[in-house]
């Protein structure tokens, strides 16, 4: 490129940087700075204090940091589980097919996320829909009360996340060469090994794209805690926003939120690492 | 490095009326034959004509809808692709990408569980045997296409096979790599021993590599027999056209004749060899003639040469293609060397040789 080009062309990215700059990078500069200020009333001082890291990674606020995480791993293995075989398979059916499971998949995402939300509330509410159908079936002879459960808070991140492990895995297999998978099999490998060998490894960019896609909202998704799991359930994401709109406690919520980025970021850079044949 | 090719001529894959259809089109229509130990036999055929499909069907990537495939004294139709003693190097390689040209290569011996260090004496002796030597640590992306196509055969040969086949492996080489490849796969064979099905619609990779030919076409096999075979006594004149240059002459039978016979084309009489078929005094027939068997004169002496016009020279390297038109029927005849001697227009005496030509089946005989 000559170096004419290679100004112009930097130019029209100028843009595109400046807002970065703005609008993401500071913000994110400011409340990593806040986050070492003193609390002051119901503002702050820039002195700076570990404090607000000392409370995070203690007692009551560690505890929910760690039920944050621990609820993203279970909803991020359930989304593997569920989403990988289905994005897998829908790429190995003939073409039609696939289109119609995409059309099919997208139509409920037309409707807004949180009236989604509030539609299992009357599915898993006692004497609601899953309920009923349970009882008409035999299967249970009362009421689950399943609504305001850890069960209905995974259900509810499942939902709202499988679609992006579904995509991603879907648009990697879409691409595999199956005469790839046949040649394994025809060099001795059983259906399983054949999976292991070399539809997994090579799926796996899609997988680890879908679990960064997952496990990075699940960490944050906290209104579908409150939404399903009433108030039993606090992870970080709502103590952040009690901090922040209830307690007016900003540099309390800048040090969780910043634990919450360097936790997230550290996975992110972890499954973002390339395999030695794709360089 | 014995070479077992030609002393045994023992069986070793046998066909049995195999049948394949997907949905209602039959891709394989009730196809029989048998190969022997240690022979090469390619099944030429254009595209479509069902010859991928059979190669599906021998190393299990296929089910046949009826039919017997025996291996060996065994029936393999209804054994998984792994289970099956036949390993196959595919049309577009599928090399593993994300492996490196030794665990390609090692891969089928690692599903046997074979020694470590077997399997890297084995590994460095098949990479040899293809000329890859050294190219252990790479992945495929790092490779060019001959490469590729020689790892894919270290790989599919590593496990011993006792039929290796071969999918068009050559098609996506340049001409001169893949005349070269030719040769090198030939040789391969004849050091290995292994029975080699070789897949291709280029007539020269058929005609030249082959112990036997098999032209297939809408599921069958029109003919099977040795490269001269194919080439000198096509059954049929599709088979003529498809493999080399041929002239067909539509004539009219007129008896038989020093077990030849005799047919009249336009205003001549030829004597010509017998194909398969029979035919009784009037029957229209095909007659193919080789070009390179037809010599042009510009005096005609004797009765038998043809007379016509010529209406097109093509200049081909070494070759030059007269066409020539007789009594409406285009007759294209080689001349070796330059010849500045005959141009377009010119009136010319075409001869051949008593049965040179033979009388082929035509193409409607053949469905």
């Amino acid at each position: 490129m000559s170096k004419k080009r290679k100004i112009s062309s930097s130019l029209g990215l100028l843009p595109m940087y400046l807002f970065t700059l703005v609008f993401v990078l500071g913000p994110l500069i400011f409340m990593i700075a806040l986050s070492f200020f003193e609390q002051d009333g119901w503002s702050y001082r820039a002195v700076f204090t570990l404090d607000n890291y000392k409370n995070a990674l203690t007692g009551t606020y560690l505890e929910i940091l760690f039920s944050s995480l621990r609820l993203a791993v279970i909803s991020t293995a359930a989304v593997i589980i569920l989403g990988y075989p289905f994005g897998l398979c829908t790429a190995f059916l003939p073409k039609r097919m696939q289109k119609f499971i995409m059309t099919t998949q997208m139509i409920p995402y037309w409707v807004n996320s949180l009236l989604r939300l509030y539609g299992w509330i009357i599915i898993f509410r006692a004497n609601g829909l899953l309920d009923k159908l349970l009882m008409w079936l035999g299967i249970t002879e009362e009421p689950l009360r399943l609504l305001y459960t850890y069960p209905a808070v995974v259900v509810g991140m499942i939902y709202v996340l499988i679609p992006f492990m579904f995509a991603s895995v879907y648009q990697v297999a879409e691409r595999l060469d199956t005469s790839l998978i046949e040649a394994a099999r025809d060099l001795g490998a059983s259906p399983i090994r054949a999976f292991l060998s070399v539809t997994l490894p090579l799926t796996l960019p899609g997988l680890k794209t879908g679990i960064i896609h997952t496990f990075i909202p699940s960490m944050g998704l906290f209104f579908i805690a409150d939404i399903l799991g009433g108030n039993k359930i606090v992870l970080t994401g709502s103590l952040i926003n009690d901090l922040l709109n209830k307690a007016h406690d900003q540099p309390q919520a800048a040090a969780l939120a910043s634990v919450m980025m360097v936790l997230t970021a550290a996975i992110c850079i972890l499954l973002l690492r390339r395999a030695k044949y794709e360089r | 490095m014995t070479d077992i090719k030609t002393d045994t001529r023992e069986e070793l894959l046998r066909i049995e009326g195999l049948k394949k259809s997907f949905g209602d089109t039959g891709v394989i229509r009730d196809l029989s034959f048998s190969v022997s130990r240690g022979e090469f036999l390619t099944v030429l055929g254009s595209s479509g004509c069902g010859k991928t499909t059979l190669l599906r069907l021998i190393c299990g990537l296929e089910e046949a809808d009826s039919g017997k495939i025996i291996l060996d004294g065994t029936d393999i139709t209804e054994l998984e692709p792994n289970l099956r003693p036949v390993n196959t190097v595919f049309q577009n390689y599928a090399l593993f990408p994300h492996m490196t040209v030794f665990d390609n290569v090692a891969y089928a011996l690692k599903l046997q569980r074979v020694e470590k260090s077997e399997i890297k004496s084995r590994v460095s002796d098949a990479l040899s045997l293809v000329q890859m030597s050294g190219f252990e640590k790479r992945y495929p992306s790092s490779l060019s296409g001959g490469q590729r196509q020689r790892v894919a055969i270290a790989r599919a040969i590593i496990s011993r096979p006792t039929v290796l086949l071969l999918d068009e492996p050559l098609g996506a080489l340049d001409l001169n790599l893949r005349r070269a490849m030719q040769t090198e796969l030939k040789n391969l064979q004849k050091q290995l021993g292994i029975t080699f099905i070789y897949i291709t619609h280029d007539q020269e990779e058929a005609l030249n590599m082959s112990d036997r030919v098999a032209v297939m076409k809408d599921g069958k096999f029109l003919q099977i027999g040795t490269p001269s075979d194919i080439y000198d006594r096509p059954n049929y004149a599709y088979i003529a056209r498809f493999v080399g240059e041929a002239n067909i002459l539509p004539s009219v039978y007129e008896g038989e004749c020093d077990g030849g016979a005799v047919v009249r084309f336009g205003e001549n009489e030829l004597k010509v060899r017998l194909g398969i078929g029979s035919h009784s005094v009037g029957d229209h027939v095909h007659v193919v003639l080789r070009g390179e068997k037809i010599k042009i004169r510009h005096t005609g002496e004797g009765s038998t040469a043809l007379v016509g016009k010529v209406t097109d020279l093509n200049f081909a390297g070494g070759v030059m293609r007269v066409s020539v038109e007789v009594g409406g029927t285009r007759i294209t005849a080689m001349r070796y060397g330059l010849d500045s001697e005959i141009a377009v227009g010119d009136t010319v005496f075409l001869e051949a040789e008593d049965f040179s030509g033979i009388i082929c089946e035509n193409d409607e005989a053949a469905k």
